[in-house]
């Protein structure tokens, strides 16, 4: 089952992620574009600041320790820095005087002699290119970017290296670019100034690094604050959920029968709606009810009141004629006493009398008959409109004891069929000592559970004579045990019944007559269906009980005996008989007695 | 034993009317609410038996109008309806015991006698006075050891003195509960079988109070 809680929640989350999260990538790519930026412009700085020092510096004079704290300068950065001088320019100056010249031309072009060579003095690292193709004799800017990277290979000498940083000569072009060195990915700026050519270069995983760092400084938060509001959500959803949840609580906690209009989400603009079409459910369900129930309230008066003025006629008659023929006895017996004058009535009139006496036991009989198949009739079309029959018959008084209803359906059973006291027995596996089992109570009234049990044994009694009489079983055999689970023969079935926690209550009743095959099980329990149109009953008794166990959440399950025996494991085919099973879900509070 | 039989339905209250005088009891019937009070009126009952679905008033309504008016007749109430609720709610409103329609006439003559028993404030139906046992459920009474036969009109007359032990009953309810109050009956007929139980009882069954009407004599022994 879906929670519409957990649903709502699925979906704001999502919403607030995406959106979060799309923020959040956003936030990060422009964070690691502006980070790259800067440290690009750290190291464009930081070649600059070495160029410009190297220039005043005259670096074919200096000595390697005079270069260490030169390069600490950009070292202590993180920065690795590596000068070298161009090639050409050395040999353009081969001795140091002529590197001092050219020294001295720079700074000259720097100082003022800019009109002699102006295209040599670079103002600014994209100018190198331009540099490069004065000194090559070109004009055309495109050869220049063509031949745009740096001295070949041994072009250079290199003059000082920062600690650790290795060896940038190569074919580096100038400005950026990335190389591996020594295993190692290097992000690398070179510029040439002033016959000096200056790389410098950060490690990229180290650059990466720091990108990643800032990414977890400003993740780490976001996905705290996402959680927190995930909480909050919960929080709010649920509280702004309240409403529906007293709705939930209010309709699980009816009684069955309680059409009562629902109270609760009235006062809310979403819910009221589905409020109010409950609450008109409920009322057409409340009046279809009671228009079932006063049908079956006048059907049973217009039915009953004819069937009392005839059986009570034909009592009358009955008690007339047995007081006519106690006189007529009389009569016939006084010359007996000696008195000779009277003499016996003639036989026609005894025959007449005693074919009268029978015609009226007869319609009696007839009577009882159409009398049983009207409350059976009444019976079924109360349990139909649910509700009304279990407040007839109790349903909301206490659970009934199924051992109780047991022996009482037995009694009120061997009253009504003179047999029934020595036909019904127990089952001679039924334990009769078990306190435990006779505690057990199921979810009925105790009325309709005896009304169930008695038309079982009543049935078994009527159709569980066996063919020949003189050999045969006639005993009809009760059993009542505790299992735990609702055994169908049907596998379908099974599954779509829920199991019962407490387990079921299997009233058992065995008769030893003809029984009825697996087809006839299967349409018996239909209202009017009879094996034999002559047979007795109206057809009704078996829809009773069967509707009864639906009532109470059981089922009636009717198999042939020998079925019976053979789930039981007691293979004997030749038997013949009807088992009928009644099984009701034991009430929890009385499941487990001391 | 005077019965009101309050039955809208001629065929049920002709069949009931005529097993419950086979059994001994005078019975008139009316078939409607307005028909049993004037009733009640103009004559004596010893037991009301009360059909519910009266044209002109519910039946429970008229029950629940005699009691706030301190009637104290006994009341059987006689229904179709058979559910717990409105078995429940007839014996609330006063009735004094419920029997479902189709019923058995000796069950309904059974439930009678109970009700007259206890209104009479008797615990069985066999009462000894004196030499006579009288068993009111068997309608057999015995005198010296041996069974005396008495007609219909002499049970009935016995049967409403002992009803009101002690209570002296005027000539008109006697022959309400003899006859009826829709028979025509001769102004001796009381008298005469007053006389004839004296003679098959004992003269000192009945006794006469002059210029008011009979009670049950003090009969050596008592009742129970």
């Amino acid at each position: 089952m879906r929670s519409l809680r957990v649903r709502l929640l699925v979906w704001l989350c999502l919403a607030l992620c995406t959106l979060w999260g799309g923020v959040a990538a956003w936030m990060f790519a422009d964070m690691r574009h502006e980070l790259r930026s800067v440290l690009d412009d750290r190291l464009i700085a930081s070649a600059r600041m070495v160029a410009g020092i190297v220039h005043q510096f005259k670096p074919h004079n200096a000595s390697p320790e005079d270069w260490g704290p030169m390069l600490n300068v950009v070292a202590r950065d993180g920065v690795a820095c590596e000068v070298s001088m161009i090639r050409s320019e050395v040999q353009t100056a081969p001795a140091p005087g002529a590197m001092e010249a050219a020294a001295d031309e720079g700074t000259g072009a720097a100082t003022g002699k800019a009109d002699a060579r102006p295209a040599l003095i670079p103002a600014s690292p994209l100018d190198v290119p331009r540099l490069r193709a004065a000194k090559t004799g070109s004009t055309d800017p495109g050869g220049a970017a063509e031949s745009g990277h740096g001295a070949e290979p041994g072009d250079s000498q290199v003059l000082a290296r920062t600690a650790g940083a290795p060896s940038f000569q190569g074919p580096l072009p100038l400005g950026f670019s990335s190389i591996t060195k020594g295993g190692k990915p290097w992000r690398t700026y070179v510029l040439e100034e002033h016959g000096v050519r200056i790389a410098t270069a950060d490690r990229i995983d180290v650059r990466e690094g720091l990108i990643h760092g800032f990414a977890y400084t400003i993740i780490l938060p976001f996905v705290l604050a996402l959680l927190a509001s995930m909480v909050l959500m919960w929080w709010g959803v649920t509280r702004g959920l309240r409403p529906l949840e007293s709705l939930r609580q209010e309709l699980s906690q009816r009684p069955p029968g309680d059409d009562s209009p629902v109270a609760q989400g009235r006062q809310v603009r979403e819910l009221a709606p589905l409020v109010q079409t409950i609450n008109h459910l409920l009322q057409r369900v409340h009046r279809a009810i009671e228009r079932e129930r006063r049908w079956s309230d006048d059907a049973a008066h217009e039915l009953r009141t004819p069937l009392t003025a005839v059986k009570t006629h034909v009592q009358v008659a009955q008690m007339a004629v047995a007081h006519a023929g106690a006189q007529m006895v009389a009569l016939t017996e006084q010359p007996l006493a000696g008195n000779p004058g009277i003499v016996s009535r003639p036989v026609s009139q005894t025959t007449q009398w005693q074919m009268t006496r029978q015609a009226l036991e007869q319609a009696g009989q007839g009577v009882e008959h159409l009398q049983h198949t009207l409350e059976q009739l009444l019976l079924l079309a109360r349990l139909d409109c649910h509700p009304a029959a279990e407040e007839d018959c109790g349903f909301r008084s206490e659970p009934a004891c199924g051992w109780e209803a047991l022996e009482k359906a037995r009694e009120l059973t061997a009253t009504a069929i003179p047999s029934g006291s020595q036909r019904l027995r127990w089952s001679p596996d039924q334990d009769l000592e078990d306190a435990r089992l006779q505690a057990l109570c199921v979810a009925l009234p105790q009325p309709l559970l005896v009304s169930a049990l008695r038309n079982l044994m009543e049935n078994a009694l009527h159709y569980g004579q066996p063919a020949d009489a003189g050999s045969g079983e006639s005993s009809v055999l009760l059993g009542l045990r505790h299992v735990s689970h609702l055994v169908q023969p049907d596998a379908d079935k099974l599954q779509a019944t829920p199991a019962n926690p407490c387990g079921y209550l299997e009233f058992t009743v065995i008769d030893h007559g003809p029984g009825l095959n697996s087809e006839d099980c299967a349409v018996a329990t239909q209202r009017f269906w009879r094996k034999q149109h002559q047979a007795h009953g109206s057809g009704l008794g078996l829809a009773i009980v069967q509707r009864i166990a639906q009532s109470g959440g059981g089922e009636l399950e009717l198999l042939p005996l020998a079925q019976w025996r053979q789930q039981s494991g007691q293979a004997e085919p030749a038997v013949t008989g009807l088992v009928a099973r009644l099984c009701l879900p034991v009430k929890p509070c009385a499941a487990l007695p001391d | 034993m005077h019965v009101l039989l309050v039955e809208d339905n001629a065929l049920v209250a002709s069949g009931v009317k005529a097993g419950l005088q086979l059994q001994g009891f005078g019975v008139d019937v009316v078939g409607c609410a307005s028909q049993a009070d004037a009733a009640l009126k103009s004559s004596h009952f010893d037991v009301c038996v009360l059909d519910l679905g009266l044209p002109d008033e519910d039946g429970l309504h008229l029950l629940a109008r005699w009691r706030s008016q301190g009637l104290a007749l006994p009341v059987l109430v006689l229904t179709a309806r058979d559910a717990v609720g409105q078995r429940i709610e007839g014996l609330q409103t006063g009735a004094d015991d419920y029997l479902v329609k189709p019923f058995d006439l000796q069950e309904l003559a059974a439930r009678l006698h109970a009700l007259l028993r206890r209104a009479a404030g008797r615990t069985v139906d066999w009462i000894v006075l004196g030499d006579v046992n009288v068993d009111l459920a068997a309608g057999q009474a015995m005198r010296g050891g041996c069974a005396v036969d008495l007609s219909r009109r002499e049970w009935a007359l016995l049967r409403a003195l002992l009803q009101s032990p002690g209570r002296v009953l005027s000539l008109e309810q006697l022959r309400d509960s003899l006859y009826g109050y829709s028979l025509d009956v001769e102004s001796n007929a009381v008298n005469v079988h007053v006389h004839h139980l004296r003679r098959k009882l004992g003269s000192d069954m009945v006794e006469t109070v002059r210029g008011v009407g009979f009670r049950l004599g003090r009969v050596q022994g008592g009742g129970r």
